[in-house]
């Protein structure tokens, strides 16, 4: 009985010290000294990066979430300190209690809100909400499966993510993350193992011209946007036909390809007709062709695949941070080592096994209970200037309740089921924009955050108040001001 | 001054170019002794002339507004020599040889006077320099060719050099524009493309042209009486010619040629710095007749200072139809006269003149920085971009938030007024005054910066449709707010000490300088994107250090003391 007691007696005095601390100033201090420290170093961070670096980093970050509710409890901490509460406390209690409340509010808002884009055109019907994350979508047996890809900044390793545990149909990991992804296409020899299908490509390097360029270009025939490619003025195809002058102006150079061997021909833009052949026999690979265009241009063919496919990759953008970079990519691997590399917005099909998934990486969309038709979108100008002054959207809302029509301009949301759609942006469009952007929301800690925001506002004006009616009262007594006792301080 | 946005301008340079060398009006009547005729006519009235309406920069304005703007645009200074604006335009139109071959055209950036091989000892070109510099005009060309998006990679089409250069091309398009006529819009028209300048031929126009015709000739023969009257009818001529003008914006554009004129903001800077001495004065004083009479030069000066500043505050409101505070220029203005009537509002709870020697100090301060750089804090009146348009919670947030600072400022005066004190160890009596007086402003700062920084979460969500989004300003306001916070509640456990106290209190407003300045003009980032604008960070920058030499001397001296 006694051993219970002096346990009960110690781990009470080990919550009361927690508890201490918890209540202490000191803790206050240091709280809003990291929370100032951080939130600094996240608007530089923006200011030098982007906006997703400093999410990363701070505002969406696991101390920083900490730290916030490190803040809420030290707050209720020192309200709890002060029981039994007295009329004096009311302005004190009012503001902390209103900081809980808005600290509430944001979580609830976080976790259970909704904030995303909408684009619509002119006469197009749209009622999927594009949120700020993207997500790696599966398509098997007409079910869609779906798992969040965590955003995270270029030159911070990604930690592979495997799908088995989320019920996915397949085992898939994403195991590379680029943040901002340039894609690059080549041509590999088509192995031995597949169906062979024929298809040939052919690598050239154009040197020379009036520019004095160097360029490389991929012909392939496995797709009509490689068979015939432009580059700069002239044209370069791939043909199974006889090449003939077909009368379209020049320059322009067609492969022939045959057997063991490939015959070219060329046109240049004065009309000169030139034509060869190259054979496997002689070496096709280094052979220049000189096609007498302007400016002494000499091509070589650098690599000659007989039966190619066609492999897409992804590497780091030369811009990595800002408007301009590039979406990311993911790679997914599949339980037997096969791999696809998905840029933001793409499909592929994996074959895994005996089996096959549809895979897409897009960005999360929620769909609304209702769509939303663009009417029209309209800018307006002030007088005599190109500058923006108002733009609004007229738009259908089209829902269970039947058609509604209405006017979407700045500052002028809609209410909808609960969702507030506002005009955020605009794409610019020739001769008139027509594609407007909205926000759509939805907040159910609305309510909380402006109570607490109230409660904070009237209670540190009380606070103030309640300090100044006590030091003009007290000032005559010239009180010495080394000590501040908190209780006396708030007190009346 | 949105120059750049008038791109048609810029594509018909080259054009302009060619057209130079005839101008429409006047090179046939000018004089052989130019230089003495090109001079500032002293003794003239252009008070008609600079009523006269015109549309430029989305906004009906006198042409005196016009002459202004365009005066600060060319020469970067809000008053070239003697001249007045409205006269020197006259001039450019009426002597274009003159000013052709003058250097008055300022090119501020040493890099870009390098670029363009430019001498780079001097800051003003001629016209005929920069015309001829076939740097520049490479640089037109492909500025016209190129469409927005493609830039050549490494290129910052916003890069402050950049900027410069479409300055530059401004420039002299501008001057150009005005020596041809196509810059003068007189010609009224409805519809959203603005009004015609002088060459358009549109019916309405002809008398319009007649009068300016016959002013301009008034004007190149020197004819002051002629001129004055003629400038009367080309007034009326204008306004007839706009459907619905009435007197009410008759009395606007009046209101907005008074506000420039009569220049209420430098009355009111000078007298607020007789008045922060006088205060001063007062406090060291003891009670003799010398303090009876400094103290009513003390009221005399006050009342002067804060009249004025009041009565520009509320004509610039007038003028521009919506409280002034949406720019740089515009808050320094309304943080100034903040500081000073919550100091006034203090003075009323606790009689210390030392308040109000702090805070005329700081409405001085602030009206002569204000006035210092009109090429960074434009004090133009421009339209609102849309997000600013129609909204009620823009105006409360924005004037509370800055109420904040203004308190701030206040705390920041006095609390460098404790620590000097403190390292000179000054009566601790006095310290604690001063704290105190500290103290209060802070709590006024505090509450201010607080329920605006809600009610800009309130519009925000009520515009954007989210209360709070980790918006660059909405965070350094909070950091702000967090600052503060820290040393009140410091103060509260007695941590701090009283040079602690005021050490924190002067260091916070660092804080409000990053909130206030530093993200539209350093950062650059986030959704406040129309305040933004560039220039004046050296001298920030310099605010900031100077602040941070003082404290550490005061420090020093007051360590130093304390040990001994």
């Amino acid at each position: 009985m006694q051993k219970l007691e002096r346990i009960d007696s110690s781990l009470w005095a080990v919550l009361e010290k927690v508890f201490g601390v918890l209540c202490s100033l000191k803790l206050a201090i240091l709280i809003i000294l990291a929370l100032t420290c951080g939130l600094a170093t996240a608007t530089v961070l923006e200011s030098l990066y982007d906006t997703p670096t400093a999410q990363f980093w701070v505002y969406k970050a696991r101390w920083f979430e900490w730290n916030l509710i490190l803040l809420g409890m030290n707050i209720f901490c020192v309200a709890m300190s002060r029981i039994p509460w007295r009329l004096r406390h009311i302005p004190f209690l009012l503001a902390h209690l209103g900081i809980l409340l808005l600290l509430a509010g944001s979580w609830v808002t976080q976790r259970f809100g909704l904030d995303g884009n909408l684009r619509v055109s002119e006469g197009d019907t749209e009622s999927a909400v594009e949120l700020d994350q993207s997500s790696l979508i599966a398509v098997s047996d007409q079910r869609v499966y779906s798992m969040v890809i965590p955003w995270v900044p270029p030159g911070v390793k990604f930690s592979p993510i495997a799908t088995s545990s989320r019920s996915f149909p397949v085992n898939l990991t994403v195991d590379q993350w680029i943040s901002h992804a340039d894609s690059e296409v080549s041509f590999l020899p088509r192995p031995v193992e597949e169906p062979a299908q024929k298809l040939g490509a052919l690598r050239v390097r154009v040197t020379g011209g009036p520019m004095k360029i160097s360029q490389e270009i991929w012909l392939w025939e496995g797709a009509p946007q490689w068979r015939e490619v432009q580059a700069g003025p002239a044209r370069f195809f791939l043909s199974r036909q006889k090449l003939a002058d077909d009368g379209r102006p020049g320059p322009w150079l067609g492969f022939e390809i045959r057997k063991g061997e490939i015959v070219y021909a060329a046109k240049s833009s004065a009309g000169k007709w030139v034509r060869g052949v190259l054979t496997e026999k002689a070496g096709i690979a280094g052979m220049e062709i000189h096609p007498g265009w302007k400016g002494d241009v000499v091509l070589s063919v650098e690599q000659w695949i007989p039966d190619a496919k066609v492999q897409v990759d992804y590497r780091p953008s030369r811009i990595q941070y800002g408007a301009q970079a590039p979406s990311s990519a993911i790679h997914v691997v599949g339980s037997q080592g096969e791999s696809v590399w998905l840029g933001l917005g793409e499909r592929a099909v994996l074959h895994t096994g005996n089996s096959e998934v549809t895979l897409g990486y897009f960005p999360k969309r929620v769909v609304l209970p209702f769509s939303l038709r663009l009417d029209r979108f309209q800018v307006d100008h002030d007088p005599g200037t190109v500058r923006a002054a108002a733009y609004s959207s007229q738009v259908t809302v089209l829902g269970s309740g039947g058609d509604k029509k209405a006017t979407i301009s700045m500052n002028e949301p809609l209410e909808m089921n609960g969702f507030s759609i506002y005009q955020a942006s605009y794409e610019e469009g020739d001769p008139r924009p027509v594609t407007s952007i909205f926000s759509v929301n939805q907040d159910p800690g609305r309510g909380l955050k402006y109570f607490g925001s109230l409660l904070i506002v009237l209670g540190s004006v009380l606070l103030f108040a309640s300090k100044y009616k006590k030091s003009t009262a007290t000032r005559s007594q010239a009180r010495p001001a080394q000590s501040y006792d908190p209780i006396v301080e708030v007190s009346v | 001054m949105e120059f750049s946005a008038s791109r048609f301008i810029l594509s018909s340079w080259m054009m302009l170019l060619a057209l130079s060398a005839s101008p429409v009006f006047v090179r046939a009547a000018e004089a052989p002794a130019i230089a003495e005729v090109a001079a500032p006519h002293v003794g003239w009235s252009f008070r008609e002339v600079g009523l006269t309406p015109t549309l430029s920069g989305g906004r009906l304005k006198p042409f005196d507004s016009f002459a202004r703007e365009t005066v600060l645009f060319q020469t970067g200074s809000m008053k070239f020599e003697k001249w007045d604006p409205v006269d020197l335009i006259f001039s450019w139109i009426a002597f274009p040889t003159y000013w052709e071959s003058r250097p008055w055209i300022r090119v501020s950036r040493e890099d870009v006077r390098r670029q363009l091989g430019l001498d780079e000892a001097r800051t003003t070109f001629s016209p005929d320099e920069l015309l001829k510099n076939s740097i520049l005009a490479q640089y037109a060309e492909q500025l016209d060719r190129k469409d927005p998006g493609s830039l050549p990679p490494g290129a910052n089409r916003n890069s402050p050099r950049e900027q410069e250069l479409r300055g530059v091309l401004d420039k002299i398009s501008l001057f150009q524009g005005l020596v041809t006529g196509r810059s003068w819009l007189l010609l009224p028209k409805v519809g959203p493309e603005g009004w015609g300048h002088l060459l358009e031929r549109i019916p309405e126009g002809v008398p319009i042209q007649k009068a300016f015709i016959q002013l301009l000739k008034a004007y190149q023969g020197g004819d002051r009486a002629e001129f004055e009257k003629i400038s009367g009818e080309l007034r009326r001529a204008v306004e007839g010619a706009i459907p619905g003008f009435d007197v009410a914006q008759r009395r606007q554009l009046e209101a907005e040629t008074l506000y420039h004129r009569a220049r209420p903001f430098l009355v009111a800077w000078i007298f607020y710095l007789i008045s922060a001495l006088a205060w001063g004065l007062s406090t060291v004083l003891a009670d003799s007749k010398t303090l009876r009479t400094v103290k009513w030069v003390a009221y005399g000066t006050s009342a002067v200072a804060v009249t004025s500043h009041l009565l520009g505050f509320a004509l610039r409101c007038y003028v521009a139809g919506r409280p002034p505070v949406t720019n740089m220029y515009e808050s320094v203005v309304w943080v100034s006269l903040g500081a000073v009537l919550f100091a006034w509002i203090l003075y009323g709870m606790q009689r210390q003149t030392i308040l109000l020697s702090v805070a005329h100090f700081l409405g001085c301060f602030g009206l002569v920085a204000g006035d210092a750089a009109p090429a960074i804090l434009d004090p133009a009146l421009n339209p609102l971009v849309p997000v600013l348009r129609s909204n009620y919670w823009l105006t409360v947030h924005v004037l509370t938030i800055t109420l904040g600072y203004a308190a701030f400022a206040l705390t920041f005066g006095l609390a460098n007024v404790a620590l000097f004190q403190l390292a000179r160890r000054t009566a601790r009596q006095k310290i604690m005054a001063v704290n105190q007086l500290t103290y209060r402003a802070m709590q006024f700062g505090v509450v201010f910066i607080a329920a605006g920084t809600i009610l800009g979460g309130i519009w925000a969500d009520y515009s954007w449709g989210r209360f709070w989004g980790w918006d660059p300003k909405e965070v350094w306001a909070l950091i702000t707010l967090l600052c503060y916070l820290a040393i009140l509640h410091g103060r509260y456990t007695n941590w701090m000490g009283q040079f602690g106290f005021a050490l924190g209190s002067a260091l916070s407003f660092m804080s409000v300088v990053m909130a206030w300045y530093g993200v539209n003009f350093i950062l650059g980032v986030g959704l406040h994107s129309y305040g933004f604008s560039t220039g004046g960070t050296p001298w920030v920058l310099g605010f900031v250090a100077a602040e941070l030499v003082y404290v550490s001397v005061t420090a020093l001296f007051y360590y130093r003391r304390a040990k001994a």
